[in-house]
C-alpha cells in the first residue's frame, strides 16, 4: 500500500487560515488502510479544526467526506454535489488524491493533509516499512525475494557497500543492511554463486530516471 | 444422572478471594452457601494491598464482592464467628456467633478458606520494627504506596513525610527460619512483591534508589522471571545477604544496615527507610477452628491435605482452599478455591436457596419514546441531601417518568420501579455504580427489558453540596445518553452439554474424572496410544507419595467411566464455534470424529527439553532429569554403586531460550538426591544452582538435603559448570564462590534439570483461537483473576500447557477448571449479543486494524464478505476495535457516537 502520515497540524491550520468554508476528503483506500485517511481520521481532522477556530473565536463550516478512492474520477465526481458549498478542500489521501480532486475541481482550492511516504506494509500495527521503489522492472527473484533496490540506501546492485556492519546499514542502526540479508538468505539456500551471475545494467528508463511515467495498457483502451 | 448419596447446602468460612470464589462457583453450579466472615467486609487480604502481580486487579476483588452479595445463592454473614462443627458429610451442624446472636447452620458439606495472616516482626527486636519509625512491614508499604488519599503514588516515609530516595528490602523476615521464628517455609510470596514494591516505587519515582536484599530471588511462577528481570533493567538492586540488624543513625532518621557481600567483604550503607518482607502464618481463626474440630494440621501450622487431593482435609466433607493450606498466591488461591467446589459438586447434589428465575419475554420498545426510570443508591453514610437533589432535578427532566431510591433490595425496587412507572428505559445512580451492573442487568430481564436499556451515573468523587450543579448535570447527561440507547440484538444459543478434554496426562485425566463426576460427559483426546502422560515418569511426588500407584487408578477409573470416550493416538484438526457451542474434528489415523461440545479443557502438557550443552549425549551416564527418573522407577539397582552424583539446575531455563523458570526441578532435584543419599549415605551427592527455588513448604526438603551432607554450589551464567565425559568416569569444573577457586568433581552420573518447553500449544492456540504468553504457554484471560480460563469464553487449561507445575497443583487446577465449567455447562442456552461490536461491511476496509489491536483476539477477516468480523458470540464488548476501526465501520449499539457527541452539549447546555 501507499503509506503516509498525518501533516503537522500547524501546518495545515497555517494553510486553510483563510478560508470558513472547508471539506475534508478521506480515502477508502490505502490511507484508511494506514490509518491515516480513512473516516475517522476525517472526523478527527475536521474535529480538530473546528475547535482550533473556535480558540480564536472565528467562525467556520468544516464537511466531512470519505471517498471509495481518490484516484478514481467516477469516485471523484461524487462531490460534484457537495463541493459547491465550500471554498477550500483538505484531501488526506496520497499525492494522489489532492492533484485528482485539483484537476477536477480546478476552481477549488485543494490542500494536501497528508505527507505520503512511500510503498510498503505494515511490519506490526502502527510500524510501516518501505518494500517497494516503483523502479519499473523488478529484479526481486535475483535477490533472495528482497529488493536492494528499494531497501539498500544506496540502491545497489551489488552490494554490500563498505558501510555495512553487524547487520547494519552505516546511514542508521535503525535500518537492517538488505545486501547482508540477502547474501545469507543465498547463503542458507546454497545458492551464493547466483550472485556471480553476469547481468546487463538495469535499464533506469523504466524509473523516474526516464522522466513522468505513464503507462497505457492497449487491451484496456476502447 | 442418578442422584448423591448426599445433598445440602454449603457452608464457606472466610470471606477473602478463595472464600467468594468458592461461593461463586458453588453458584453456578446451583448449590446455596454460607459464606461467614468474621470481620465486617467481605475481600480479605487483596484489597490491603497496593498492586497484584502482574497487574492491578483490585478492581475484580470489588467485582467478586458485589457478586456474592448480590447472588440469591450466597448468603453473606459478616461479623460473625464459627464457633464449632459437628457432624459428618452431608450432615454438618455449625455453631456462629455474631453480635446478636448464636445459631446452629445445617449444611451438607464444609469449606474451610480462613485466608492468612503475615508475620508479625516487633520480637525480632535487631530489626527494631516498633521502635524505629522508619522500619517497616511490606503490607504497610502496600499502603502506603496505595494512591488514595493525598500521597497519590508517592510514597512518604512515618518519621517526617519526606519522599524516601533510597529504600531497601529485607527479605524473609519470618521465614526460612527456625532459629527465632519458627518457620521453616519459604513463603513463597515475598520474593514477588518485594519485587512489586520496589518496581512500582521506582515507576513513581524514578529517583528512588531500591535494593533488595535476598538469599535466594524465588521467582518460579508464570511470567515472574521476566518480573525479575524487568526490575532489574529498570535499576533495582539485589545484595544477597541476609540482614542481621538495622541500626538507627543518631540524631537522624536514617538507617544502616551491614552486610557481607559475596566476596565476602563488609559493607555498610545508609537508607532512608526499611521494608521487612514479611512472611505468611495461617490466620489464627482458621488454627483455632481446625485444632477445635480435630483437623490435622502439618508442623507448620497449616492444614494437612494430601497430594492427590489436595484440597481435602482429614475430615470427609470439609475442604480447605487458599492461603490455611500453604503460603500460596493468589492465583493459586482461586485455583484451590475451585477446586474445593468441584469436590464438592461431585460427591453432593445441590440445595439451592432460590429457585432459578424464569424471565418474561423481553418486549420491543425500539418504536417508543423513552421513558426513563431513575433509580438511586445511596450507601450508608451519605449526605441525605444528595438524594432529595437527585429526585428534585430528575423530576424536572422531560423523558423521566419516575425517580425513586432503591436502599432496600435494590432488584425487588428497581423491577418495582420500572412496572409502576411503565418505563422502558433506566438510569442507574449510584456510588461505583459498575459493581452493580449484573444486579442492574437482571433487574431489567425481569421487568421485560432488553438488558441494555440503562445508563450509569457515577456518585463517585461529587461535590455533595446539595442540589450541586455537578449531581444535576450527570444526571441529565445520564438521561439524554439512556434515551439515545437502542436495545441490542440478543440470541439464544443451545449448550452442547458435554466436554472435550485435550491430554491424557494427569490434568486432563483428573479434570475429565471431574467434569463427570459433575454430571456432564467428557470426550478425552490423547496424543500418544496411551494415557498417563509425563506422569508415567515420575516417581513421587515432592512430598514423597508414591505416583505410580495414584496415576495406575486414575487411569482405570477414567477407562471404566462409560461417560467419557477415550481417543488414543489422535489429533485435533480444527474447531468452531464459541462457549457453549464447539464443533471440533478430532484425528484418529485415517478416521475422522466430530465432536460436539460446549466446553474445552486445553491439558496439552509439555515437555522436557533435550539439551545441547553439558556433554549431553557422548556418554551414557548424563541424564535429562526425565531420563534419571525413569531409570529410578524401572531400574533404581542400577544406581545403588553410584558413588558421587551431580545435579545441574538450569539447564536451558532462565536463559534467553527460556528465559522463564521451570519451577519443579530444584524440588525434583533435593527430592531425589535426599532419596538416593537415604539409600545409600556414602554417595557423594552435588548440586549446582542458580537460585535455589524449593518454595513453600518444599523449603523443607532443602534443609533435610543440607543436613544429609548434599553439597550446594551456586554457579553464575558467565561461569557455568564445565561436564567432560572421561573414560570411566565424568569430570565437572566450576568455580565455587564460597571457596573463590575452581573445583573439579568425579561423578559417576550427571542429571540435567532441562527446561520444561510447551508441547504443541502453538497448534491449539491456531485451532481454538487462543493467547499464548511470550514463553508460548497458554495464557490467561486478559480478565484476571481467572487462572484457569484461557482468553477464549468457554476455553480452560490445565497443568503444564499453562506452565510448569508439580503433580498437586496440576490436579487443583484441573479440577478447578471442571468447576468453572459449569458455569456454562448448567445453562440450557447461552445469551450472545448484548453489548458487543458490529461490523458493517461496506465501510470495512479490511485494514486488519480490529485484528490487531482486539486483546481477546476476536474479529478476524471473513474473505467471503470481504469485509472484518466480530462473532458476537466472543466479542467482549470493550470498546476497543470501535475506537481504533480508521474507516469508522466498526460499530457499538448501546453506546453510538451519536451519544458520545451529544452527550457534552447536554453537559453544556442541560436537556430540558
Amino acid at each position: 500500500m501507499i503509506v503516509a502520515e498525518p501533516k503537522p497540524i500547524k501546518e495545515i491550520l497555517e494553510m486553510v487560515r483563510d478560508y470558513k468554508k472547508i471539506l475534508v476528503v478521506g480515502c477508502k483506500g490505502c490511507v484508511t488502510v494506514c490509518n491515516v485517511g480513512g473516516a475517522k481520521e476525517v472526523g478527527i481532522l475536521a474535529s480538530t479544526l473546528r475547535i482550533a477556530a473556535r480558540k480564536d473565536n472565528r467562525e467556520i463550516e468544516v464537511g466531512e467526506h470519505t471517498l471509495e478512492r481518490q484516484c478514481d474520477p467516477e469516485y471523484v465526481d461524487e462531490l460534484k454535489d457537495i463541493i459547491d458549498k465550500y471554498d477550500a478542500v483538505i484531501s488526506i489521501a496520497c499525492g494522489v488524491g489532492p492533484q485528482f480532486l485539483s484537476e477536477r475541481y480546478p476552481e477549488k482550492r485543494i490542500f494536501p493533509g497528508v505527507n505520503t511516504k512511500f510503498m510498503g506494509g505494515a511490519v506490526e500495527h502502527g510500524i510501516w516499512a518501505e518494500r517497494c521503489a516503483g523502479c519499473g522492472t523488478c529484479v526481486i527473484h535475483y535477490f533472495g525475494g528482497l529488493c536492494p533496490i528499494a531497501r539498500c540506501s544506496k540502491s545497489l546492485m551489488n552490494g554490500p557497500c563498505g558501510g555495512s556492519a553487524g547487520g547494519k546499514c552505516e546511514v542508521s542502526k535503525d535500518i537492517d543492511c538488505v545486501w547482508d540479508m540477502i547474501v545469507k538468505k543465498l547463503m542458507k539456500e546454497g545458492r551464493l554463486d547466483d550472485l556471480l551471475k553476469f547481468r546487463p545494467p538495469k535499464d533506469w528508463t523504466t524509473a523516474r530516471d526516464g522522466g513522468p511515467r505513464r503507462l497505457v495498457r492497449e487491451e484496456l483502451v476502447k | 444422572m442418578t442422584p448423591k448419596k448426599y445433598r445440602g447446602p454449603v457452608m464457606i468460612i472466610g470471606g477473602g478471594i478463595a472464600g467468594m470464589q468458592a461461593a461463586l462457583d458453588l453458584s453456578s453450579a446451583g448449590f446455596g452457601s454460607y459464606l461467614v466472615e468474621y470481620s465486617s467486609a467481605l475481600g480479605g487480604m487483596i484489597p490491603n494491598l497496593h498492586r497484584t502481580f502482574p497487574v492491578c486487579s483490585c478492581c475484580k476483588t470489588d467485582q467478586k464482592i458485589a457478586a456474592c452479595e448480590q447472588d440469591p445463592n450466597i448468603k453473606v454473614m459478616l461479623n460473625t464467628k464459627v464457633l464449632n462443627i459437628s457432624g459428618d458429610l452431608g450432615n454438618f451442624q455449625i455453631e456462629t456467633e455474631d453480635q446478636d446472636s448464636k445459631q446452629t447452620i445445617e449444611a451438607g458439606a464444609v469449606i474451610l478458606a480462613t485466608g492468612t495472616e503475615v508475620f508479625q516482626p516487633g520480637d525480632l527486636d535487631t530489626y527494631g520494627y516498633g521502635q524505629l519509625p522508619n522500619v517497616v512491614t511490606s503490607l504497610e508499604f502496600e499502603q502506603m504506596q496505595r494512591p488514595v488519599g493525598g500521597n497519590s503514588d508517592m510514597v512518604t516515609r512515618p518519621s517526617d513525610g519526606t519522599v524516601p530516595k533510597k529504600i531497601a528490602w529485607l527479605q524473609c523476615i519470618g521465614s526460612r527460619d527456625i532459629n527465632r521464628c519458627d518457620a521453616s517455609y519459604c513463603s513463597s510470596v515475598c520474593c514477588m512483591y518485594a519485587l512489586k514494591e520496589a518496581s512500582n516505587c521506582i515507576q513513581s519515582n524514578s529517583d528512588t534508589d531500591a535494593t533488595i536484599f535476598f538469599m535466594d530471588m524465588r521467582t518460579h511462577g508464570k511470567g515472574y522471571e521476566r518480573y525479575f528481570d524487568d526490575a532489574v533493567n529498570k535499576g533495582v538492586k539485589f545484595i544477597r545477604s541476609r540482614i542481621h540488624s538495622v541500626l538507627p543513625i543518631a540524631g537522624s532518621d536514617e538507617l544502616e544496615i551491614t552486610y557481607v557481600n559475596e566476596r565476602g567483604e563488609i559493607a555498610t550503607e545508609q537508607f532512608d527507610l526499611v521494608v521487612l518482607s514479611v512472611g505468611l502464618r495461617p490466620s489464627r481463626e482458621g488454627i483455632e477452628l481446625a485444632k477445635k474440630i480435630g483437623l490435622k494440621s502439618n508442623d507448620d501450622n497449616y492444614i494437612m491435605t494430601n497430594a492427590f487431593s489436595p484440597v481435602s482435609t482429614s475430615i470427609p466433607g470439609i475442604y480447605a482452599c487458599g492461603a490455611i493450606n500453604g503460603p500460596l498466591d493468589m492465583a493459586q488461591s482461586l485455583m484451590q478455591a475451585s477446586s474445593a467446589a468441584s469436590e464438592i459438586i461431585t460427591s453432593l447434589d445441590p440445595k439451592a436457596f432460590s429457585e432459578p428465575k424464569t424471565y418474561p419475554e423481553i418486549s420491543d420498545v425500539s418504536s417508543e419514546s423513552p421513558k426513563i426510570f431513575v433509580a438511586y443508591h445511596l450507601c450508608p453514610g451519605m449526605d441525605e441531601a444528595i438524594g432529595s437533589a437527585i429526585e428534585n432535578h430528575a423530576k424536572t427532566l422531560s423523558k423521566v417518568t419516575a425517580v425513586a431510591s432503591v436502599n432496600g433490595d435494590i432488584l425487588d425496587d428497581i423491577v418495582k420501579g420500572i412496572k409502576e412507572s411503565k418505563a422502558n428505559r433506566l438510569v442507574f445512580v449510584s456510588c461505583t455504580p459498575i459493581t452493580h451492573k449484573n444486579l442492574v442487568e437482571e433487574a431489567l430481564r425481569l421487568s421485560g427489558l432488553n438488558p441494555s436499556l440503562y445508563e450509569m451515573v457515577d456518585l463517585r468523587v461529587v461535590d455533595t453540596t446539595p442540589a450541586s450543579k455537578q449531581i444535576q448535570r450527570r444526571i441529565e447527561i445520564g438521561v439524554s445518553k439512556a434515551s439515545f440507547i437502542t436495545p441490542t440484538p440478543l440470541r439464544h444459543i443451545p449448550v452442547e452439554k458435554r466436554a472435550l478434554v485435550i491430554g491424557g496426562g494427569i490434568s486432563g485425566l483428573e479434570g475429565a474424572l471431574a467434569i463427570t463426576k459433575s454430571g456432564f460427559p467428557v470426550t478425552l483426546v490423547e496424543k500418544e496410544d496411551r494415557l498417563g502422560g509425563n506422569a508415567r515418569h515420575v516417581k513421587c511426588t515432592w512430598d514423597g507419595d508414591d505416583v505410580q500407584d495414584y496415576l495406575n487408578s486414575l487411569i482405570s477409573q477414567v477407562e471404566k467411566n462409560a461417560d467419557i470416550d477415550v481417543i488414543t493416538g489422535a489429533r485435533i484438526k480444527d474447531s468452531r464455534g464459541s462457549a457453549g457451542n464447539f464443533s471440533t474434528t478430532v484425528i484418529q489415523g485415517e478416521k475422522v470424529i466430530d465432536v460436539s461440545h460446549g466446553v474445552t479443557l486445553i491439558a496439552a502438557g509439555a515437555k522436557a527439553s533435550i539439551p545441547s550443552e553439558y556433554a549431553y549425549g557422548t556418554n551414557d551416564n548424563i541424564y535429562t532429569w526425565e531420563e534419571l527418573s525413569k531409570k529410578l522407577i524401572d531400574d533404581a539397582d542400577s544406581l545403588s554403586k553410584v558413588k558421587s552424583a551431580v545435579f545441574i539446575q538450569c539447564v536451558g531455563s532462565r536463559e534467553s531460550q527460556h528465559p522463564y523458570c521451570s519451577n519443579i526441578c530444584c524440588t525434583f532435584s533435593v527430592r531425589t538426591a535426599i532419596d538416593m543419599k537415604s539409600k545409600n549415605p556414602d554417595m557423594n551427592i552435588f548440586i549446582f544452582y542458580r537460585e535455589m527455588r524449593t518454595f513453600g513448604e518444599r523449603e523443607a526438603l532443602y534443609r533435610e538435603a543440607r543436613a544429609k551432607g548434599i553439597i550446594f554450589i551456586r554457579y553464575d551464567l558467565d561461569r557455568k559448570p564445565v561436564v567432560e565425559s572421561l573414560k570411566d568416569s565424568l569430570k565437572i569444573t566450576a568455580y565455587d564462590p564460597v571457596l573463590g577457586r575452581d573445583i573439579t568433581i568425579n561423578a559417576d552420573i550427571v542429571s540435567l534439570q532441562t527446561a520444561i518447553v510447551p508441547n504443541n500449544n502453538r497448534d491449539l492456540a491456531d485451532i481454538f483461537g487462543v493467547q499464548l504468553d511470550p514463553d508460548g504457554f497458554i495464557a490467561d484471560s486478559p480478565q484476571k483473576t481467572r487462572p484457569m480460563e484461557a482468553s477464549i469464553p468457554g476455553i480452560y487449561f490445565a497443568g503444564l500447557a499453562h506452565y510448569p507445575k508439580d503433580i498437586s497443583e496440576s490436579i487443583t487446577q484441573a479440577r478447578g477448571a471442571a468447576a468453572r465449567m459449569m458455569e456454562i455447562l448448567k445453562q440450557d442456552t447461552i445469551e450472545t449479543g448484548g453489548l458487543v461490536a458490529e461490523v458493517n461491511p461496506e465501510k470495512c476496509a479490511v485494514c486488519c486494524t480490529c485484528v490487531r489491536t482486539c486483546p481477546f483476539h476476536v474479529p478476524v477477516i471473513d474473505h467471503n464478505r470481504g469485509a472484518a468480523y466480530i462473532d458476537p458470540a466472543m466479542c467482549m464488548g470493550c470498546g476497543m476495535c470501535v475506537a481504533e476501526c480508521p474507516g469508522k465501520a466498526i460499530v457499538m449499539r448501546g453506546c453510538s457516537d451519536e451519544m458520545l457527541n451529544q452527550a457534552p452539549s447536554f453537559l453544556m447546555m442541560g436537556c430540558r
